[in-house]
């Protein structure tokens, strides 16, 4: 009878979640771009990029990523990534942000997904921007930079 | 016999359905952040290798950047500066933005190229307390954001970083006219006058400004109601003088009537400068801005 139960329940769970999954990820792929190309720091450089979807005409995901060169010894690295837009030339609004630590031997990492809803624009121009944070430990400082992407 | 098992698993699926369901409501939060994560993210690639500056891709589009046709290019403002206060507002019921909801302050200055299209930009927004929300300076392809302090201080700051605007988004940089003789062909009505208090634009001081758009006192008001999946699109336009652009609106009603999100924007008098005449320093950060850089 337990067996049933928790074999029912995690059917249910499942198809909850697939359901939910494709109006998530129905519309439109990954853009990337390079937020940080080479940036020298104790042993090599580190780079990340920087990445946009747009799920639905009411929201935008953002996705960031970080590398070690092969020179740097695996080590923890953290991500974040920050999505912003704006209408015309008018101020940029924050609308999704992630963090993620990857460790303690890595020499790849990422931040998580962070989905936001985005401004309504009307007829004014919509621009959007990524920043994405890339940083590694060396012993207990972090070190790292952050950049800018535009669509 | 066959009666008790049947209604013990009938018993069995609508507790599971139920217990389900419960979890959904409970941890709509975390079902969320399960369903975020099947999302497949893109697959590592090989970094550039050093001293090597890949080219960004600005072939992309984003929802959201054409400029409609009843906005029209005033060709008088080739090789001038430009200069105009606005004050923007921005609402989105779940963002998570520092000023959701708050109007800010900004002061613009363009310099139109030849071709029509802005070789530079400046904007400074602030808050009502006067603090220095953000500032924006493109010159050419290139553009530097600095974020006040109600925002994450990032490891790396104030760096320029490129940036190519395609036609439209150089155009929606520029102040906005409209031919409104066309509004209609669009779905536009004539909905009443201003409704909104105009800023009023700071001038430079000790110089002059060629010629000047306003300031306006009337407007006249169009809006363009769309309807879908019960929910309710409002875009208004306010159009003064010249069919210069005073007040632009979108606003999205839900079911009930309450507001989901809206963007609004006032524009002040607008200024045409000759660029001999203004200082170079209306192109470049301001001191607070420097000051946001290095705190």
């Amino acid at each position: 009878m337990v067996r049933y139960s928790t074999l029912i329940l995690i059917i249910i769970l499942l198809v909850a979640i697939l359901a939910g999954a494709p109006a998530v990820n129905a519309q439109g792929g990954w853009q990337c771009q390079w937020t940080v190309v080479n940036g020298p720091v104790t042993g090599g450089y580190i780079s990340g990029r920087g990445c946009i979807r747009y799920p639905d005409p009411y929201s935008m995901s953002v996705w960031a990523d970080t590398y070690l060169s092969a020179s740097v010894p695996p080590t923890w690295i953290y991500t974040r990534v920050i999505g912003y837009d704006n209408c015309g030339g008018g101020p940029w609004s924050q609308r999704a942000s992630t963090d993620h630590y990857d460790g303690p031997n890595v020499t790849y990492g990422t931040s998580g997904v962070a989905t936001g809803g985005i401004q309504n624009c009307g007829q004014f121009g919509h621009g959007y921007r990524v920043e994405g944070w890339h940083e590694k430990l060396t012993g207990s400082t972090w070190e790292g930079y952050s950049g800018n992407v535009y669509w | 016999m066959r009666n008790s098992i049947l209604k013990k698993r009938v018993f069995v699926a609508v507790a599971s359905i139920s217990m389900a369901f419960l979890i959904l409501i409970l941890n709509g939060n975390e079902i969320l952040q399960a369903a975020q994560a099947l999302i497949p993210t893109p697959l590592p690639v090989t970094p550039p290798p050093p001293g090597v500056t890949p080219i960004p891709d600005f072939s992309m589009e984003a929802p959201g950047q054409k400029v409609p046709q009843y906005f029209v290019r005033v060709p008088s403002f080739t090789g001038k500066i430009l200069h105009w206060t606005q004050i923007s507002y921005s609402y989105e019921k779940s963002s998570s933005s520092p000023t959701n909801g708050q109007p800010l302050t900004g002061q613009t200055w363009v310099l139109v190229s030849d071709d029509g299209f802005p070789s530079k930009f400046h904007n400074q927004y602030t808050s009502s307390n006067g603090t220095l929300d953000q500032e924006s300076l493109q010159i050419g392809d290139s553009i530097t954001v600095v974020m006040g302090a109600n925002y994450p201080k990032p490891p790396t700051r104030c760096n320029p970083s490129p940036r190519r605007l395609s036609p439209d988004a150089a155009r929606s940089l520029l102040p906005t006219f409209v031919d409104e003789g066309t509004l209609s062909r669009f779905g536009f009505t004539r909905s009443g006058g201003l409704t909104k208090q105009l800023p009023t634009t700071e001038s430079l001081p000790g110089t002059k400004p060629l010629m000047v758009y306003g300031p306006d006192i009337t407007a006249r008001r169009w809006e363009l109601v769309q309807s879908r999946n019960g929910m309710i699109n409002i875009q208004a336009l306010e159009i003064g003088a010249f069919g210069r652009v005073l007040v632009g609106q979108a606003q999205l009603l839900n079911a009930k009537g309450e507001v989901e999100n809206e963007t609004r924007f006032t524009f002040g008098a607008l200024e045409v400068y000759d660029p001999a005449s203004v200082p170079a320093t209306v192109f470049t950060l301001s001191q607070k801005a420097l000051e946001a850089c290095h705190g």
